[in-house]
């Protein structure tokens, strides 16, 4: 699954000295993978979000 | 370029202090937190030995050679960098400054402006920058290879969490200490690649974990290098974790031993080992001997010479220029422990 850095965040993940991380920074996979384990709300599956079933639809209604 | 200089026209009394930007001072430098080695012009040789040693059974007759004994150079040669630029004293005139500017249109420098502006903070920033650079900065190559080095949890792979960092770190103009912890070729065939660090995968730390995480940094530390009577190593840690050890030890259900911090509270120990707190980015950590973190440079005094001049004799804008080498160096690398988290 791949991960991307959500719209909107910044993540400063070593200080103010250091260059923080955007949607639009190009960073590996891997490192995508580490981001996620300290800043799990920042960093996101790049998965289209699936549509709602009919059935899941009739329940949000 | 005219001085950034929002003056009042000085008509009463000034306060004599001048309210200055707050600076670190380069402690890595003047308090030698690592191996200083000065007259390193271009193409000086470090060089690092081995052996190894075998016993075996006595023989009268032609015995079997075995063991290693090896050796290895490595050449450093420092960048040479500057710090340059140019202003326009001619706004002085309006300003405190213009109190001791001799009589005469044609002196244009406050020698208190020189004192306090040029040669106080701005050399001093330059120093702190030089210092910050040292330990935290990387060619945009290097940054390139390690990005493209594949992860991996054992010793031998680079830590997602160093690639992280590598890319987090600035491109400059020479790879810093930290850089160079995790990839150089201060090895035997000269090839760059993955540093020999004793690599510690780390996280965000907090007053909460603080002492966890230092435990597994001491945990990393080669037991020989903890020997009695053998020089003893550093902690260089973030200038934040003063303030994270000192809410720790606040903290009354805490172990006060861990931290050890002398009544001045100008030296902190873990488990005895001292920290030095240096520009390293925040959520690492690094254990080594001063002997095996080098700052190479041409002449250490150059960091804070500063030459002040006209631009040309026809001209009155004058210039401010600082030039210096540099390199950082990591020797003996399967001793020094990395944490990054």
């Amino acid at each position: 699954m791949a991960l991307k850095i959500k719209e909107g965040s910044k993540i400063v993940a070593y200080g103010a000295s250091n260059e923080s991380f955007t949607s639009s920074s190009k960073l590996t996979q891997d490192v995508l993978v580490h981001l996620q384990t300290r800043f799990p709300n920042d960093v996101v599956s790049d998965a289209p979000e699936k549509p709602l079933l009919k059935q899941e639809k009739q329940k949000v209604k | 370029m005219a001085i950034s200089y929002n003056v009042v026209d000085i008509r009463g009394v000034a306060a004599e202090p001048i309210i200055e930007e707050l600076i670190f001072d380069n402690a890595t430098v003047s308090e030698g937190l690592v191996t200083l080695e000065t007259d390193v012009k271009a193409e000086t040789i470090f060089t690092e030995t081995t052996a190894g040693v075998t016993m075996q059974a006595y023989t009268a007759g032609a015995p079997s050679s075995s063991g290693t004994l090896g050796a290895f150079d490595v050449t450093v040669t420092p960048t040479k960098v500057q710090y340059y630029q140019e202003f326009d004293p001619n706004s002085l005139r309006f300003s405190r400054f213009k109190r001791d500017l001799k009589p005469s249109a044609w002196n244009v420098l406050s020698t208190e402006f020189e004192r306090v502006v040029i040669g106080g903070l701005y050399s001093r920033k330059i120093s702190a920058n030089v210092e910050s650079l040292f330990w935290n900065n990387a060619l945009a190559g290097t940054k390139t290879a390690v990005a493209a080095l594949v992860a991996g949890l054992p010793q031998g792979s680079v830590g997602a969490a160093e690639k992280t960092l590598v890319a987090a770190t600035t491109a400059g103009l020479f790879d810093g200490i930290i850089t160079k912890l995790i990839y150089n070729n201060s090895n035997a065939t000269a090839t760059p690649g993955l540093g020999g660090r004793v690599k510690v995968a780390g996280t965000t730390i907090t007053s909460s974990n603080i002492k966890a995480e230092y435990d597994k940094v001491y945990e990393a530390i080669p037991a020989v290098v903890l020997a009695d009577g053998g020089e003893a190593p550093f902690i260089y840690a973030p200038r934040s974790h003063k303030q994270l050890i000192n809410i720790f030890n606040n903290n009354v259900a805490n172990f006060k031993d861990a931290f050890s911090v002398n009544d001045a509270k100008t030296q902190y120990f873990f488990n005895g080992i001292e920290i030095k707190f240096v520009p390293i980015p925040e959520n690492v950590i690094v254990a080594a001997r001063k002997s095996h973190l080098f700052f190479c440079t041409d002449l250490a005094s150059d960091i804070n010479k500063m030459e002040i001049n006209k631009i040309a004799n026809n001209r009155e804008d004058m210039f401010i220029k600082n030039n210096m080498t540099i390199a950082a160096h990591v020797g003996n690398q399967a001793y020094n422990v990395l944490y990054v988290g």
